[in-house]
């Protein structure tokens, strides 16, 4: 009976529930800047875990108060906040004076709420694609798209793929979405993306003979990578499931933000799948 | 002589020899088996202080002086009952010791008190062969790491992941040996069964602290599995199961030589082909498959009275295929255990001996993939080669033993070949690693019987990692201490207190959550410094009635402990898993209660642990602690057997415990216009309590001299419990443009019935 009684008060005093499960609300920062064109800075806060999320959670989550700043060389300018309806979030902070060039260096400063953020990026070269090509599946109406790339001499290239029929809205990541050719030492080499879909929980090759796609493929810079790679691991992990952001790595310094400022440089192609 | 006169002298020299009687009794006997009437020698006399005075000589012969007609003295010998002498005893000229082979349960219980209250060492387990085959069947095997894990301060893992995790430990940190050689892994099917055929096996020591001086270089426990002795007739047992039978057969060859062969097979794969189907999510799809076996040979060879030679080897192999084509999904993996060795053991004495011996253990890992971009071939293995001389040295008071190990380990992380359409890739794969240990040890334990016992050992161990040994770089020096104390507080309990400290040369870095055994091992160099811990532990044993308590508390602090940076290896192909590492410390403590007792024909066991375990890294959770994956603060178990009649036995097993911890999301970030999970801390949740019971029923339908039969049913997971072994989040976009996120616990073994037929015969 002692025993039954001291096992009780432990039961009791024990909670396995002492756990953090705190929703902190930190700022997510989503900036990119490409060759020839402005920067794009989209700011939302995070939402939270619990349902449905609906479209007013999803403007009210859109951050449009900040005082964001660009500075590159000898220059610098305030953002000014720009409307997109096509695109989420669909208020953005866009530079009117500074625009993309390879290999400058750029720093972002963001304050709200009494909180600076800052970041800096390059712009990385382009990659360098020598040949589309598609290839069949073990089902006949399926492809694979197969894309040839050159390595850039003395640099390691750090990629992020999407992919779309090119009536859809909205851009798919490929599979694999990110790559690296820190590890190949060819200077050719090829990779094979896969057009993915979850429908009704399997997930489902939507890349068929006569189908119109559209492909995007972006230069990164190494942090984007990192920040992608932790996130969805990438197609070498042996256990894909594996949800990676316990501990995602960022470029922003200063105040605790999620999110990446990034210089990009991106190809699109409009390929019909053979 | 009148009646009288006759009376008075008759008194007074009864009067007389009485008082000198009183003054000193000498006993001159023998001691021997009750059953088989030989001699016993070297058993142990015990004064009524429980000190030893003596031991029986050589042909059992032993001689004790009785001062005082109410003295009492002990015979002790171990395997059998103590047997106390009294003065009516001194006439007699043979004295038995009754074996413990008689009235099983009965013996069982009182075996397992005499061990506890013997048995100075604190948090240690200790089955004989009789135990062994008294195990509780588990899915038709009677699996001794499983029974082992039910004892407080284990955590088993869940279904579908292999091993156990003792103290706050990770797996890495156990260390099992089969007849001295060592192990790298012991389970089979996601841990469902264990490589060890319980069969073969004579005797099971398992250490969660107070560990021997001759082990090292793992902080959580020791296994140490004897198998069967050489036998006077030939005897085995077969057993045949639904999934899986399995053989042994123990052969005296002749005078000198004994053969001990045993396997295990599944063999789903071969009767499947009879079945097969196109269905891909069907478990008969003809393009699935699951196969695993093992074996063990042990060869003795005695060459006179004092040396003796054994030759060993033991294999085990697992295979699986997966193929899927619909989702362009091919896998298929294998992972197997090679291990040799051979022992020359040397008596110079009866109380002194050497042994001498040279092992190999090899494990390897294969995993191929066509699911990505690239096909690819995953490689990887742990070799290790000892050599070991251990000499042992007895006497009424203490035991000593002293060796020198060497150990050549070679491990290789990971090699991949990857291939785009049959075109090999230059993939950077990272070099294989090298380490040679040199370890010195020397332990004394006192076996008076005093009311105080002490067992005191150090461990002095240089480690190098590199191909070859070199004194002057890359090299660990280290040390290691252990003390261990008991005191009697009277016949019935006892208080112990253990300290160890323990260096461990290795990580391990667990690349997936479940199902394969394919954890990294990574040895220590100038980046991954020696793991360390500090335990202390305290025990007090108990016994009444008709139950004994053993209650215990723990303290383990580990030092240098390693962990992956976002707990799995993100990229396969990189080439140096240890930049992936980071380094922080584990601390763990934890109350451990255990019972059993003996009711006329039921016997049972409770086991509880509550404990709690946090780990902190610098690089991770910005610094603050965390519960690792496996801190689990309630662990239960009760396990109990009926035996109805000489025919029919019942068995059940409840087990609950706190589910382990994982990373929940706790925010949706939007980016590039798809939603992110975000965590806000590491190991923020727990799973559902895990909780099942086991229900079995053993019937004899066969019981001669020569021969038993028996039938076993065993129902795993009675009530078909779904406990989650994995959860997963997904976030879908709808077509009003809304986001919903599901949740959904994943689970892997349901209601699982298995019936077997056993067969022994001596």
């Amino acid at each position: 009976m002692k025993l039954v009684l001291f096992l009780c008060c432990f039961c009791f005093c024990c909670s396995p529930d002492g756990f953090d499960n705190t929703i902190h609300n930190s700022l997510t920062v989503e900036g990119y800047i490409e060759p020839g064109k402005y920067a794009r800075i989209y700011l939302t806060k995070n939402l939270p875990v619990i349902g449905t999320i609906d479209s007013l959670d999803l403007v009210d989550s859109i951050e449009t108060t900040a005082k964001v700043e660009l500075f590159s060389e000898n220059t610098s300018e305030i953002l000014t906040l720009k409307k997109d309806l096509n695109r989420f979030p669909f208020f953005y902070y866009r530079s009117n004076i500074i625009s993309g060039d390879i290999n400058k260096n750029y720093t972002l400063k963001i304050s709200l709420n009494n909180s600076i953020y800052n970041a800096e990026t390059t712009i990385p070269s382009q990659p360098i694609i020598e040949s589309y090509n598609f290839e069949n599946t073990k089902k006949d109406s399926l492809r694979k798209l197969s894309v040839s790339f050159k390595k850039q001499l003395d640099l390691v290239g750090f990629y992020k793929c999407f992919i779309k029929h090119n009536n859809d809205d909205v851009y798919t990541k490929a599979k694999p979405f990110i790559f690296s050719d820190s590890l190949v030492i060819s200077n050719t080499y090829t990779v094979s993306f896969l057009y993915d879909k979850i429908i009704d929980n399997e997930i489902k090759n939507q890349m068929k003979v006569g189908d119109t796609i559209e492909f995007k493929i972006s230069s990164i810079p190494k942090t984007e990578y990192e920040f992608w790679k932790a996130i969805v691991g990438d197609q070498t992990t042996l256990n894909n499931d594996v949800l990676f952001t316990q501990n995602t790595p960022t470029n922003i310094y200063g105040a605790k933000a999620f999110g990446y400022w990034s210089g990009q440089n991106s190809q699109k192609t409009t390929i019909i799948v053979k | 002589m009148t009646k009288p006169v006759f009376f008075i002298c008759v008194s007074i020299l009864h009067i007389f020899c009485t008082k000198v009687f009183a003054q000193s009794v000498h006993l001159k006997s023998v001691l021997a088996n009750s059953n088989t009437k030989k001699i016993i020698k070297n058993a142990y006399i015990l004064n009524a202080n429980n000190i030893i005075i003596d031991s029986t000589s050589g042909n059992g012969k032993f001689e004790l002086i009785f001062t005082n007609p109410k003295g009492i003295y002990s015979l002790y010998k171990s395997n059998y009952f103590v047997k106390k002498i009294t003065i009516k005893d001194a006439y007699k000229d043979t004295i038995y010791l009754n074996p413990i082979q008689e009235k099983l349960s009965e013996i069982l219980i009182q075996s397992k008190r005499q061990k506890q209250l013997l048995n100075i060492e604190t948090g240690t387990n200790y089955l004989n062969r009789l135990e062994i085959t008294n195990i509780p069947s588990i899915l038709g095997d009677q699996d001794i790491l499983k029974y082992l894990a039910l004892s407080p301060g284990i955590q088993p893992s869940m279904e579908g992941q292999s091993g156990f995790f003792v103290r706050g430990g990770n797996s890495s940190m156990n260390y099992f040996e089969l007849d001295n050689m060592y192990l790298h892994q012991i389970n089979h099917l996601g841990g469902l069964y264990n490589a060890i055929n319980s069969d073969m096996i004579q005797s099971v020591r398992f250490s969660k602290s107070s560990f021997d001086a001759n082990f090292g270089n793992r902080m959580s426990s020791v296994t140490e599995m004897k198998s069967l002795k050489k036998p006077k007739h030939l005897n085995g047992k077969i057993s045949l199961g639904v999934l899986a039978s399995r053989g042994t057969i123990n052969i005296p060859i002749n005078e000198t030589t004994s053969l001990l062969l045993s396997g295990r097979r599944t063999y789903l794969d071969l009767i499947k082909n009879l079945f097969s189907n196109d269905n891909e999510n069907s478990l008969l799809y003809k393009n699935t498959n699951y196969s695993f076996y093992d074996y063990y040979l042990k060869l003795k060879k005695s060459m006179g009275q004092k040396s003796s030679l054994n030759f060993k080897i033991f294999k085990t192999k697992d295979n699986y295929l997966r193929d899927k084509p619909s989702a362009e999904s091919f896998k298929k993996g294998s992972w197997s255990n090679i291990v040799l060795g051979t022992d020359w053991s040397y008596l110079f004495s009866e109380n002194s001996k050497n042994t001498f011996q040279i092992n190999y253990s090899g494990y390897s890992f294969n995993f191929s993939e066509k699911l990505l971009s690239y096909d690819y071939d995953l490689n990887n293995y742990y070799r290790r080669f000892s050599i070991e001389n251990t000499y042992y040295k007895t006497s009424t008071l203490f035991n000593f033993s002293a060796g020198i190990n060497y150990n050549f380990i070679k491990n290789n992380t990971k090699n991949i070949e990857a291939y785009y359409n049959d075109s090999l890739l230059n993939v950077e794969n990272s070099p294989v690693q090298n380490s040679n240990i040199i370890s010195i040890y020397a332990q004394i334990k006192s076996v008076s019987f005093n009311d105080f016992d002490f067992k005191l050992g150090g461990r002095l161990t240089h480690y190098n990692y590199g191909s070859k040994i070199d004194f002057t770089t890359n090299n660990y020096l280290r040390f290691d201490p252990r003390l261990t104390l008991s005191y009697n507080i009277n016949n019935k309990q006892s208080i112990k207190f253990s300290y160890q400290n323990i260096h461990q040369f290795l990580h391990q870095t667990t690349i997936t959550s479940f199902s394969l055994p394919s954890d990294f091992y990574l040895l220590s160099n100038a980046t991954a410094k020696p793991q360390f811990n500090h335990m202390f532990n305290l025990e007090h044993v108990v016994f009444l009635k008709n139950l004994s308590l053993t209650s215990g508390f723990y303290y383990n602090k580990v030092l240098n402990f390693s962990e992956l940076k976002n707990g799995t290896l993100n990229n396969l192909f990189n080439s140096n898993v240890y930049s992936e590492l980071v380094f922080g410390k584990l601390t763990s403590y934890g109350l451990e209660l255990s019972l059993n007792t003996k009711i006329k024909n039921v016997e049972g066991n409770i086991n509880y642990t509550f404990s709690d375990s946090e780990v902190q890294f610098a690089d991770l959770n910005d610094n603050l602690p965390f519960k690792p994956v496996f801190d689990r603060p309630h662990n239960l178990n009760i396990s109990l057997s009926y035996n109805i009649n000489k025919r029919i036995k019942l068995g059940g097993l409840f087990m609950f415990f706190s589910g382990q911890n994982y990373s929940e999301p706790t925010a949706i970030r939007i980016i590039e216009e798809l939603p992110v999970l975000e965590y806000s801390s590491t190991n923020n949740n727990r799973f559902p309590s895990y909780h099942r019971l086991d229900l079995s029923i053993n019937y004899k339908l066969k019981e001669t001299k020569k021969l038993e039969s028996n039938l076993n049913l065993t129902i795993y997971n009675c009530y078909n419990r779904k406990n989650p072994f994995y959860i997963n989040y997904e976030s879908t976009r709808n077509t009003n443009s809304s986001i919903t996120l599901t949740k959904e616990n994943l689970y892997l073994f349901p209601i699982i019935p298995t019936i077997n037929w056993n067969l022994t015969f001596f």
